[in-house]
């Protein structure tokens, strides 16, 4: 189930795998695998309640709404609204909120440029925990930072995230 | 006409619910997975548009709530795909196209429709196959008209993708982005030159550093919601070098090759027989160089049809996936804006794989600022002269 769209795939058959965008998020049961690449600065919040094979992924790209406000924003746009969805979209899907944990990939900062927009990645990383953290839902595992391009695969059925980068090859969380 | 650029962003939203629903459209007849990868307003000129690559599609007439036409397009082989979907082992090639091609023309347009709250009737579609050029002329596109609204959609796991290109009448554009404060259109076009002769004062330094025959490829002036940036790049790793502007125009420009071109200028730069194994070293200083010296080439133009100074910084060298780098960048801008405004253009070789591509992601409210500010006149004068710079 894609949240971004009322998708409907024909036939019944569900997609083997869900490419969730940035600033998107989606939820999946099953065999159905939740992916989404070329993640910098953005992170990816994986949220899952392991004991009824339910999984989320969202790809949160900033720590909030800027000056002229993100009403019109996809709906993972910012961490604070975009946990909120994901963790409701869990819930609709049969998620108990009281099972969920997170499991974190992405905020590197792949630049050294100064000035104010600078560790914008660090200041996602610390949104979406805070925005967790009031929630309850602890993180289970991370793999935060650096300097490198991350891309994600979360298998609701395992509850893994599989993180792969140019840097560190594939790391399963 | 006169357009509000910081609604354009916007009317992109409005272009990428149509999309969503000719994704849905085309996932429902073929099963494929599709979703929607880019949606834009964009101007482009003719030579832009005219790919040398072959499509086919079908063309539809507008009509109704709004004028004009539309191009639908497929690659070749995406267009086997969704053959082998639909009608396996069929001859009826065209007319399954066609069948498509409607189906999907229609989610694009049913979107724009609802926004503006009115009907737009399409006339049957017209199979079309061909280069860009031809198929803009079986189209019957305007060659003057430069304003065009662009959306890419893309199936997961299958080479299938999906160019959808509107081109309203001047009457319906003028309904559509009209906005009599705004700035005029033909600055956004001097802009888009200016951009273009930039370019190809940046693929002249590439050829007299590298000895490699570059030239312009595409140049589009776009206006995107932040977050649809990164959906322009591959997911393939990139190698090149990142700029963060100052002065004028605050922003970022990102020159990036693939790793198969990135081999070849490197291989032309640096003294050596065997092929090119990894980016660093030597490696990794003359694509810094190169980087500096086509992001001077590329600014200056900018600069002067802003008749300002705009500052550089040091490169920043990357080697990664290319959607993670642009993304990176527009979460830095996206503090502080909503869309963002895109200029990208592509550097070709004719005798080798060389693709370099250059990207412009200026700070949005002072780029309105120095919108407001042209003189289209003394533009045109000044275009002329950095072309031949």
């Amino acid at each position: 189930m894609s949240m971004n769209a009322d998708r409907h795939p024909p036939s019944g058959d569900a997609p083997d795998r869900l490419r969730v965008g940035v600033a998107e998020f989606a939820v999946a049961t099953g065999g159905t695998l939740l992916a989404t690449s070329g993640l910098g600065s953005c992170v990816g919040v994986a949220l899952a309640d392991p004991r009824r094979n339910v999984a989320g992924l969202a790809h949160v790209m900033l720590p909030s709404e800027p000056d002229d406000g993100g009403e019109s924003a996809k709906p993972a746009k910012f961490a604070e609204r975009g946990v909120e969805r994901l963790l409701a979209a869990i819930e609709d899907a049969g998620g108990d909120a009281d099972s969920v944990e997170a499991k974190l990939a992405g905020g590197s900062r792949m630049f050294d440029f100064s000035g104010v927009s600078e560790a914008v990645g660090q200041r996602n990383v610390d949104a979406v925990r805070s925005a967790l953290s009031v929630r309850d839902v602890p993180v289970v595992a991370e793999d935060v930072g650096g300097s490198h391009g991350r891309s994600l695969v979360v298998d609701p059925t395992s509850w893994t995230l599989t993180v792969t980068s140019a840097d560190d090859g594939e790391v399963m969380l | 006409m006169n357009v509000d650029v910081g609604s354009l962003g916007a009317v992109s939203r409005t272009a990428r619910e149509g999309a969503e629903r000719a994704a849905d459209n085309l996932t429902g007849m073929t099963g494929i997975d599709a979703r929607v990868d880019v949606t834009a307003v964009t101007l482009a000129s003719q030579a832009d548009l005219a790919h040398d690559d072959e499509r086919v599609g079908v063309a539809v007439d507008l009509s109704g709530g709004i004028e004009g036409a539309s191009l639908l397009t497929f690659s070749p082989s995406g267009a086997d795909a969704l053959i082998e979907a639909l009608v396996p082992d069929a001859d009826a090639t065209e007319s399954a196209i066609a069948e498509v091609g409607n189906v999907v023309t229609s989610g694009f347009v049913d979107g724009w429709a609802d926004h503006l709250g009115t009907i737009v009737d399409v006339s049957p579609p017209e199979y079309v196959e061909g280069t860009g050029a031809e198929l803009l002329d079986e189209a019957g596109v305007d060659p003057d008209r430069a304003l065009a609204f662009r959306s890419e959609v893309v199936a997961v796991g299958e080479a299938l993708d999906v160019r959808f290109h509107m081109f309203p009448d001047p009457e319906s554009m003028q309904e559509i982005l009209g906005d009599d404060d705004g700035v005029a259109v033909e600055k956004l076009v001097a802009l888009r030159e200016m951009g273009r002769a930039g370019a190809r004062t940046a693929s002249e330094s590439v050829s007299a550093m590298t000895g490699i025959d570059a030239s312009v490829d595409v140049t589009r002036l776009s206006f995107v919601p932040v977050e649809d940036v990164p959906a322009d790049l591959s997911d393939e790793r990139y190698v090149g070098v990142v700029f963060e502007l100052d002065g004028r125009l605050g922003g970022y420009v990102l020159i990036l090759f693939d790793e198969a071109s990135a081999r070849e200028v490197v291989g032309a730069l640096v003294p050596g027989d065997g092929p090119v194994e990894s980016f660093d070293g030597m490696a990794r200083s003359a694509m810094t160089e190169l980087g500096n010296v086509t992001t001077s080439s590329f600014v200056d133009g900018w600069a002067n049809v802003l008749d300002a100074t705009i500052d550089i910084s040091t490169p920043q060298f990357v080697h990664d996936m290319g959607r993670a780098v642009a993304e990176s960048v527009v979460a830095r801008l996206g503090q502080r804006q909503t869309d963002a405004v895109l200029f990208d253009a592509v550097l070709r070789a004719d005798d080798r794989a060389f693709d370099c591509e250059l990207y412009l992601l200026p700070d949005e409210a002072e780029f309105r600022d120095a919108v407001d500010d042209i003189d289209v006149d003394a533009t045109a004068e000044r275009t002329t002269k950095a072309g031949s710079l």
